[in-house]
């Protein structure tokens, strides 16, 4: 692959929102439908039910187990999970946090036709490339109980919301949010030294207590896989806009998101799933958007083709 | 707009001389993911540690070269030439014994003796509010050290006494004490289910993240940045967070701290102390 051009991302972000991204729903019918009338309607808020209100009996329960999974999977749903990553490393609050894709705004959602695999997924099949590419690990099987909790938890959270509907804070909030000069790599690098190594790490691996991410790292063999939705660029700059650095998020000016999110996805992490036999294929095949930079060439080095396995 | 931190932020530099965050690289096979409740190294120990004066001054005395005040002079030159055979048979821990004669005595120069507050083990004085030093990590001390002198964190009893100290003193005491093994924590009240509800939780309505996301489950601290909070004591968490409302400390990185205490209410900056104060301490805060 050649490098990408990367003066061209800036140009060609709308039509990334389209592609057949692993993570990101794609601008299929129905969605495209809900979100055509947010230019001239606000979309509706949602305020999720208390935690405290999670009923007693074996429902309340499931919806806990649900919980504790989101918060704590690599302990809780371990067979399924490839990393130290927690769901709710990346949906803060537990799930429950507007632009950070809570559940609640994805629950209403499914099924949703989905071009990355051509059909209509159900919610459990959104949750299942969850753990196959964020989490780098295995889908659980749809009527595991992995599955079953993960969607009580979803389910019960969405309670009043109304359904079919974008709501306000859904997903991360990427639409129209664009940089204002091309990403640079180096500025990047700067931003990530000042507002994220504290945390993070200098070389991007997070910190770990007794053996467990505090700090989530950003890239390498722990970190989510080259599949996964927080490898595209987009994705990514709208998350850490709005949620980093750590409560204190909304601080970062767009261009510093942009660019800490271009370093960031601009490093190695583990191979994507799909991989089908040599980077430059895999690319023509997943990856074919400037959103993403697996098989191109950054500071003399095609991404993707070191791999952590 | 928002301040910006100056390009070599001074924990920068810090955190090439910290080895721990160094583990960050162990390999994945070394990264294995404990049970809850399977936190290695608690302390057992259920010792109470005494923080009263009389308690101390024994100590101190028991510590001293001559340890009996009513000894004569022949006992007096038979202590100070075991610690004299003490300290040439330990050559490389001159930095070490440097900084424990401060801790005892004081520099001579104003630096007043530590462990006259931060008690003869480096375990503070809960009922005081002096924190405890023992098994801090270094560079977090020494950042201290350095921000009382410095005057981004204002405090009338620590500035006279980091002021007094050379910059070599303020490095031998940070290592002293981080070298200094946990003392025991006395059993602490039950802490209010508010404090905890805030330290595990947080509250996101307002953008609170919990305690625990940056400073470790059970308030342990992590690494040189985050310094752990559990077994502190409740008045010294209380006293801090007040002096990020009032802006007496303004020393913390990208204004995290003051952020978050400016959000909370007297009454949950005594709950969310209480409940860190009563956590029990790990074996080794900061050590993944
Ligand atoms: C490394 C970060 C990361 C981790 C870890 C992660 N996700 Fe996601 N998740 C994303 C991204 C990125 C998207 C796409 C969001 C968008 O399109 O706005 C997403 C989307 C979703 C969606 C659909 C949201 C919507 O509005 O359609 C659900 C549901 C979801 N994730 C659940 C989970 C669960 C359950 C886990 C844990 C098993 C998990 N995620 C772990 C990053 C992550
Ligand atoms: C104060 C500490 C802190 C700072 C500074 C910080 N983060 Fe984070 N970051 C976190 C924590 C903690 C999480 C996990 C959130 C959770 O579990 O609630 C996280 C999660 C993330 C994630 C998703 C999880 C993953 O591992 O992929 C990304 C991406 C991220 N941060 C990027 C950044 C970037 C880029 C910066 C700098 C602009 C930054 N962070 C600054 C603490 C921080
Ligand atoms: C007269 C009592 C007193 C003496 C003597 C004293 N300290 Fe302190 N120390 C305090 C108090 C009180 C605080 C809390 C200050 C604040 O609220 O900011 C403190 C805080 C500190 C801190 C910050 C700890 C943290 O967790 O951030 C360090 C480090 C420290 N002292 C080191 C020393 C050293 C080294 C000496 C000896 C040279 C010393 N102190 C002597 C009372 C004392
Ligand atoms: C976003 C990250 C973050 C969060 C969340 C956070 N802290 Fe901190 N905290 C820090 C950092 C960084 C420092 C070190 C400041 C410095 O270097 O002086 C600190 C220091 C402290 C100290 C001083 C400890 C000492 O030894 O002097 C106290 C007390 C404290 N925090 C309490 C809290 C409490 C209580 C909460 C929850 C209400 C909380 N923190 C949440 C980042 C955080």
């Amino acid at each position: 692959m050649k490098s990408l051009p990367i003066a061209l991302l800036g140009a060609l972000m709308l039509a990334a929102c389209s592609h057949p991204a692993t993570e990101t729903p794609a601008a299929a019918k129905p969605a495209a439908a809900a979100s055509a009338p947010t230019k001239n309607k606000a979309p509706p808020g949602f305020t999720p039910p208390a935690e405290a209100d999670i009923p007693a009996g074996p429902l309340g329960d499931e919806i806990r187990l649900g919980r504790a999974i989101f918060t704590d999977t690599p302990t809780q749903a371990h067979d399924y999970v490839g990393n130290g990553l927690s769901c709710s490393n990346c949906h803060l609050d537990a799930g429950r946090l507007a632009n950070s894709a809570p559940l609640w705004g994805a629950w209403g959602m499914y099924p949703q036709y989905r071009k990355k695999n051509g059909r209509v997924n159900s919610f459990g099949e959104r949750l299942q490339g969850c753990f196959r590419f964020s989490m780098n690990g295995k889908a659980p099987p749809l009527d595991s109980d992995v599955i079953v909790a993960l969607e009580s938890y979803a389910w019960w959270m969405s309670k009043g919301a109304p359904n079919g509907v974008k709501l306000a804070g859904a997903g991360y909030p990427k639409q129209g949010f664009k940089p204002p000069q091309p990403t640079d790599y180096a500025r990047g690098a700067a931003v990530y030294a000042k507002d994220c190594a504290l945390c993070h790490g200098d070389d991007g691996q997070g910190q770990q207590v007794n053996g467990r991410n505090v700090f989530p790292p950003l890239w390498g063999p722990q970190s989510f896989n080259w599949g996964a939705g927080m490898h595209e660029l987009d994705n990514a700059a709208a998350f850490i806009k709005a949620n980093m650095p750590l409560s204190r998020g909304g601080t970062l000016s767009d261009q510093d998101a942009w660019d800490v999110a271009m370093y960031m996805d601009a490093h190695e992490r583990p191979q994507d799933p799909r991989y089908a036999g040599d980077v430059a294929a895999t690319r023509a095949k997943y990856h074919d958007t400037p959103m993403s930079l697996y098989g191109t060439t950054v500071n003399g080095h095609l991404l993707g083709s070191g791999a952590a396995k | 707009m928002r301040k910006r931190q100056p390009a070599s932020h001074p924990l920068s530099s810090m955190r090439e001389r910290v080895p721990d965050l160094q583990a960050q690289d162990a390999p994945a096979e070394q990264r294995s993911w404990p049970r809850r409740g399977e936190r290695q190294g608690w302390r057992e120990s259920g010792r109470e540690r005494a923080c009263g004066q009389r308690e101390m001054s024994r100590q101190v005395r028991a510590l001293s070269p001559n340890p009996s005040p009513a000894s004569g002079r022949g006992e007096t030159r038979l202590s100070l030439a075991a610690l004299l055979l003490v300290l040439t048979l330990i050559p490389f821990a001159a930095n070490a014994t440097d900084a424990a004669v401060i801790t005892r005595q004081g520099n001579g120069k104003g630096a007043a003796p530590c462990m006259a507050c931060h008690g003869v083990d480096g375990g503070g004085m809960a009922i005081n509010g002096y924190p405890r030093l023992a098994g801090l990590d270094a560079a977090y001390l020494q950042k201290q050290l350095d921000d009382f002198a410095n005057g981004s964190r204002a405090n009338p009893v620590m500035q006279p006494n980091a002021s007094a100290l050379s910059e070599d003193e303020r490095a031998a005491l940070a290592k002293y004490y981080s070298a200094l093994p946990l003392p025991a924590h006395p059993a602490a009240a039950r802490p209010d289910a508010g404090g905890e509800r805030l330290a595990t939780h947080g509250d996101w309505s307002r953008g609170l993240p919990a305690c625990t996301q940056c400073h470790a489950p059970g308030g342990v601290g992590v690494g040189a940045n985050f310094p752990p909070l559990a077994g502190q004591p409740a008045a010294y968490i209380a006293a801090q967070l007040r002096a990020w409302q009032q802006g007496a400390r303004h020393n913390d990185p990208l204004q995290l701290m003051r952020h978050v205490a400016q959000q909370l209410t007297p009454q949950e900056i005594d709950a969310v102390a209480g409940w860190f104060a009563a956590q029990p301490l790990p074996a080794k805060g900061s050590a993944p």
